[in-house]
């Protein structure tokens, strides 16, 4: 999706400052750039579902294709059930695409106490969906590996062990109190 | 009622401004209810969970227990400066809880109701909503268990004089929930600290198990957390509750529903398709389900089974309490406190609404034992004038009323409801009752008539006045589906609600435009 990235800057930018002011408000914390991104999947999206509309109901592509895009619409969460024409496809926003990401599920599940918060823990590496950690705050949710995003297992959070600056202060506070006066002092 | 022999008879108890009478429960000969208690004074009454025991605190710190089978008063004890005081789930033990005149008196105290004797004293400070009872029980008073700083301390219900038979460590825990049948595991909610998120656990009440915790869930934005246990203690259902709302969606905070199975199946969230509060959620009595009522108003209720995959949908809806009757298949959805009343009936099984109608400003709302009568009861303090006590049919035709000054309580005695037989034969003769669904309207476009579908959906709501609608609102019928919201199992499949809209403005528009311009004498198609 993002591979003429480059190229597109221009036209991306400009369209960025298209966005209305409340998508840019609530969604404050997703750069221009990754807003743009969307706006850029958005419209290819949008091209293809413009385009099969224009052929027959009964044209092979059409049906072929119409599926396979409602399908992968479907899989990210981003049509519902309900919703199985192409029409839909084309009233998607760049806000449903945004609420897709994985930083903004992480918020709304209530697994971070604000929407930086949820970025900050993806970004160091505290959140798995299914059995795999993943890293990237744009990654899109899938509608089954919803129910599936957790802590991660060595997380401090999901269960492991207490994390490096954790540990770092329990080995000093050990190593004072048993250097320091030879008293016995059990520091936990 | 179904004739079964050896069923217990029902029995309601009423409780008015310092007395209370027991009446002999429905069906009343000559239309009223006979009494079995005549009015007795007291201050506070509460049935144990089994119904077997009756609690009756009088003034001047008397607390007496009466059996319920003969009415008659077993034992009664002297507790001065009483604050409180409660059964355990099946009768056997008191526990009161004093003011305490000075800093060493134990002023929580475990009586035996049976030899009237104390077997267990401690001392506690203060009491809050988590710390009362001090010493939970489970519903088969096999565990028993007492939270402090810490830590959670397990007694042995069969035998206090042993104290604390062991402790079980849980640094930070504010508040616990034992399951109730078997009472074999016991959640722990620990709130958040210092950057840690807010954890529930589950643990063995075996104190061999009992080194890990069996499933634990972890999350932030929570400040307090309720407890759902199933029947049999497959999974906990826990409603996070939290002060503030970060997604700054609602003034009142935020609720989220969890769902933790002792052998985790399934641990985190519950998938909700709408956003907003969880309103009320509540297992059936068979343990196998549990249905939700969620979203911001008019809310959607939903039943998941217990591996939490969606049962049946039951539309939407101006509901926020869910009632589930004793024999398991039915359902009342109502919506009391700050909505309207209106309640639904459904039979969950054969997925139909059996009737609805309308129960203004109830306070308290019961199922019968037996699951034939829903009982509601409009209450003082709450509620200070229309005080009364409503009994309904459990296809929700109105059966008794009676209005009283000031009602303080009105409560069924609780019954095993494996004690009384099927309503099979009650729910059947109901078959003649058959709602249409409004769906079927909504794609019958020019069929859709207000009249019907108002008619078919409501048995014998009170006469609504008529709400004006301009001469130009011709898409009145779709407007008022979108108020009420469809009331049937909506399946899915529907076409969008802005599409539809649109598709019958359209329709009427071309409508009135051939009228007006065969009226003008031109032609039109």
């Amino acid at each position: 999706m993002g591979r003429h990235l480059r190229s597109q800057g221009v036209r991306m930018r400009r369209s960025v400052l298209m966005l209305s002011l409340s998508l840019l408000v609530s969604m404050a914390y997703v750069a221009s750039v990754s807003c743009g991104r969307v706006q850029y999947a958005l419209s290819r999206i949008r091209n293809a579902a413009r385009e099969l509309l224009t052929l027959d109901e009964k044209n092979p592509k059409r049906i072929f294709e119409g599926e396979a895009l409602l399908r992968r619409m479907k899989r990210y969460g981003l049509l519902d059930e309900g919703q199985d024409k192409l029409d839909y496809v084309l009233a998607l926003t760049v806000e449903n695409f945004l609420s897709r990401r994985l930083q903004t599920i992480v918020f709304k599940r209530g697994m971070a106490k604000s929407i930086h918060h949820a970025r900050v823990l993806i970004r160091q590496r505290h959140i798995r969906v299914g059995r795999q950690l993943v890293n990237v705050p744009s990654f899109m949710v899938r509608v089954e590996s919803e129910n599936h995003i957790g802590f991660s297992l060595t997380s401090p959070f999901g269960g492991g062990g207490p994390g490096r600056v954790k540990r770092k202060n329990q080995k000093a506070a050990a190593k004072k109190a048993a250097g320091g006066d030879g008293d016995e002092e059990d520091e936990e | 009622m179904s004739s079964v022999q050896q069923s217990p008879a029902l029995e309601i108890l009423v409780r008015e401004p310092d007395c209370f009478s027991i009446w002999a429960g429905p069906p009343f000969p000559n239309s009223k209810p006979t009494s079995k208690l005549e009015k007795t004074p007291c201050t506070s009454t509460k049935f144990s969970e089994d119904g077997s025991k009756l609690l009756v605190t009088k003034p001047n710190g008397v607390v007496s227990i009466y059996n319920c089978k003969s009415l008659t008063e077993i034992r009664s004890f002297e507790v001065p400066n009483l604050l409180a005081s409660t059964l355990s789930p099946c009768g056997t033990y008191l526990q009161t809880f004093q003011k305490s005149s000075s800093p060493q008196e134990k002023n929580v105290m475990v009586w035996n109701v049976e030899s009237g004797v104390p077997v267990y004293q401690l001392l506690q400070k203060n009491m809050s909503k988590t710390t009362w009872p001090s010493i939970q029980f489970s519903s088969d008073e096999s565990t028993a268990c007492r939270m402090v700083t810490n830590e959670i301390h397990f007694f042995d219900p069969k035998d206090f004089s042993k104290g604390i038979i062991y402790k079980l460590r849980v640094p930070g825990v504010a508040s616990i929930g034992i399951s109730k049948a078997p009472g074999s595991y016991l959640a722990a909610f620990v709130p958040e600290a210092k950057g840690m998120p807010a954890s529930v656990q589950i643990y063995s009440c075996n104190k061999d198990l009992q080194t890990q915790p069996l499933a634990r869930r972890s999350f932030f934005r929570c400040s307090s957390v309720q407890f759902h246990w199933n029947k049999d203690s497959f999974g906990v259902l826990f409603v996070a509750q939290s002060d503030v709302d970060k997604t700054n969606q609602s003034y009142y905070g935020e609720t989220k529903l969890n769902y933790l199975t002792v052998d985790g199946l399934h641990e985190g969230l519950v998938s909700l398709k709408k956003e907003g509060p969880v309103h009320d959620v509540q297992w059936s009595i068979s343990g196998s389900e549990f249905a939700v009522v969620y979203g911001f108003m008019p809310a959607k209720a939903t039943i998941f089974d217990k591996k939490c995959k969606v049962l049946v949908e039951l539309g939407e809806g101006p509901y926020n309490t869910i009632r589930w009757n004793p024999k398991g298949r039915l359902l009342c959805l109502a919506g009391f406190g700050n909505l309207p009343g209106n309640m639904a009936f459904w039979d969950c099984s054969e997925k139909r609404l059996l009737g609805s109608t309308k129960a203004e400003c109830s306070v308290t709302s019961e199922w019968s034992p037996d699951g034939h009568y829903f009982m509601t009861a409009t209450t003082a303090p709450r509620l200070q004038i229309d005080n009364c006590v409503k009994i309904f049919h459990c296809d929700g035709s109105l059966y008794f009323t009676k209005m009283f000054d000031r009602l303080y309580q009105a409560e069924w005695k609780p019954e095993a409801p494996a004690k009384f037989g099927e309503i099979n034969g009650l729910v059947k003769s109901l078959g003649g009752l058959k709602i249409e669904e409004p769906r079927k309207q909504a794609q019958g476009l020019k069929v859709a008539q207000p009249s019907s579908s108002k008619t078919a959906n409501v048995s014998a709501p009170p006469a609504k006045p008529a709400a004006y609608r301009p001469p130009h609102a011709k898409n009145a019928a779709v407007v008022q589906q979108e108020l009420f919201g469809g009331l049937a199992a909506s399946g899915s499949g529907e076409m969008s609600k802005n599409a539809l809209r649109n598709k019958k403005r359209r329709e009427k528009q071309r409508e009135k435009n051939a009228a007006e311009a065969s009226g003008a004498g031109e032609n039109d198609n």
